[in-house]
């Protein structure tokens, strides 16, 4: 036993928590596998999800000026911007994008929450 | 370096322009021996990486550089009498460059038939936008298609009227609805900070077209379509918008500000639907820019009512 396990262990023992850590010391490799396949699975889908809203935020950028209906166009794109923009942070793939991008889509997020098409998970920026 | 004349629109003389950051400006874009090694080096640092805009807005935008303030006001002669609110409540040099201004102190001109200066600023007009072909710097054509990103769009303003306005650090830096409309959602088209000053201008005459820009769509009864151009320029990193689009506005009304640095403001007419003041118009014809204050008159519609 590692060092620090002992130290968990001794740590989980003390707070009367013998089972559990027991569990946690003796936890089945391939579950341990699962998970992970299971969490990168989520990360992947998430990122797909990330790509698709991104071709249509383009899309509706260049519709937005030629628009018969502009405040349609828009409405979908800020609040898409919104979207993105809290997947974004949600994954932690801030770094992935440039900065300009990112205050790109912070530029629509603020017309999405003057719209009122803010998504929850977006919380308003301080000014 | 060249000196940058303008006319003053209140006492009609031809000024010349106190340039804030000249050395900055003149090592970045002027035409000396020693600029042919300076502009090459910085010029794609401080134009294509934002962070250096960034740092030096945040230096701005920290309580350190309040002590900036009295000084500029002395050095560029700002009305202070103007202000909305004290100098002393700013909280910092940027706080003072977003400064609001008292309602009596920027007059709106009367007449729904009548478009404003939606900024104070140094103002060029042109009638007919295709016919200002190489006027901001010799052999290079200011490419409409490139400045808008989009070909349709582009035909739809050909021929039409085209104002720019360029404003300086030292100007008040809201800007206002130039007419009665109702605003549509805003375009970011991402792109460099490259200054706009003249002296830049003329080394680069595409630069209108290359830096960061934000289009609104301003929807009128008086002047049809009018296109809203908000031109990020060295040290604007964030050009914010104040309005809340497809709800209507009154002519004057904010629309946004610009951040810490020197910004441009271009407005583009369908054609048929705007005759600038003779003033502006006459102006322009000589390179000349006129230097008037948000609020005084543009042009008049000439839509029939």
């Amino acid at each position: 036993m590692s060092l620090p396990n002992l130290i968990l262990f001794l740590s989980l023992f003390l707070t009367g928590n013998l089972q559990a850590t027991i569990a946690k010391l003796f936890v089945d490799e391939i579950e341990s596998v699962d998970r992970a396949i299971a969490a990168s699975e989520k990360r992947l889908a998430a990122q797909r999800q990330i790509r698709i809203f991104l071709l249509e935020l383009r899309q509706q950028e260049d519709n937005l000026l030629k628009a018969t209906d502009p405040k349609e166009v828009a409405s979908r794109m800020v609040t898409l911007a919104d979207k993105i923009l809290a997947m974004i942070k949600q994954e932690h793939l801030e770094s992935t994008f440039s900065s300009a991008y990112i205050e790109e889509l912070h530029f629509y997020s603020s017309f999405a929450r003057k719209m009122n098409l803010t998504t929850k998970e977006n919380p308003p920026r301080s000014p | 370096m060249n000196e940058i004349f303008y006319i003053d629109r209140q006492s009609k003389k031809v000024c010349t322009e106190r340039v804030y950051g000249r050395f900055f400006l003149d090592m970045l874009y002027g035409r000396g021996c020693l600029n042919k090694i300076t502009a090459p080096l910085f010029l794609p640092l401080v134009s294509k990486w934002h962070l250096l805009s960034r740092i030096y807005g945040y230096i701005q935008k920290s309580p350190i550089s309040r002590c900036k303030i009295r000084n500029f006001i002395r050095v560029f002669g700002v009305d202070e009498t103007e202000f909305a609110e004290p100098v002393d409540s700013f909280r910092s040099f940027n706080d003072f460059f977003i400064r609001r201004l008292k309602p009596a102190a920027r007059p709106i001109a009367p007449g729904n038939d009548i478009a404003i200066l939606p900024a104070d600023g140094r103002c060029l007009v042109f009638s007919d936008i295709t016919a200002c072909d190489g006027f901001v710097v010799k052999g290079v054509k200011f490419c409409l298609n490139t400045f808008l990103g989009d070909q349709e769009l582009a035909q739809q303003y050909e021929g039409g009227g085209m104002a720019i306005i360029r404003l300086c650090p030292s100007d008040y830096h809201r800007f206002h609805f130039p007419i009665t409309c109702t605003p549509q959602a805003p375009l970011c088209m991402e792109g460099s900070l490259y200054s706009v000053n003249p002296m830049a201008l003329k080394r680069d005459g595409t630069i209108l077209a290359k830096n960061k820009r934000i289009l609104t769509k301003l929807v009128s009864r008086n002047f049809g379509t009018v296109l809203f151009v908000d031109v990020g320029a060295t040290y604007v990193g964030t050009i914010h918008q104040t309005f809340i689009p497809f709800e209507p506005y009154a002519k004057g009304d904010e629309k946004g500000y610009f951040s810490f640095g020197g910004s441009c403001v271009v407005m583009l007419f369908e054609p048929g639907r705007i005759q600038f003041d003779q003033d502006l118009l006459e102006a322009s014809q000589k390179k000349m820019e006129v230097r008037g204050l948000m609020g005084q008159t543009l042009g008049r519609s000439l839509t029939p009512f």
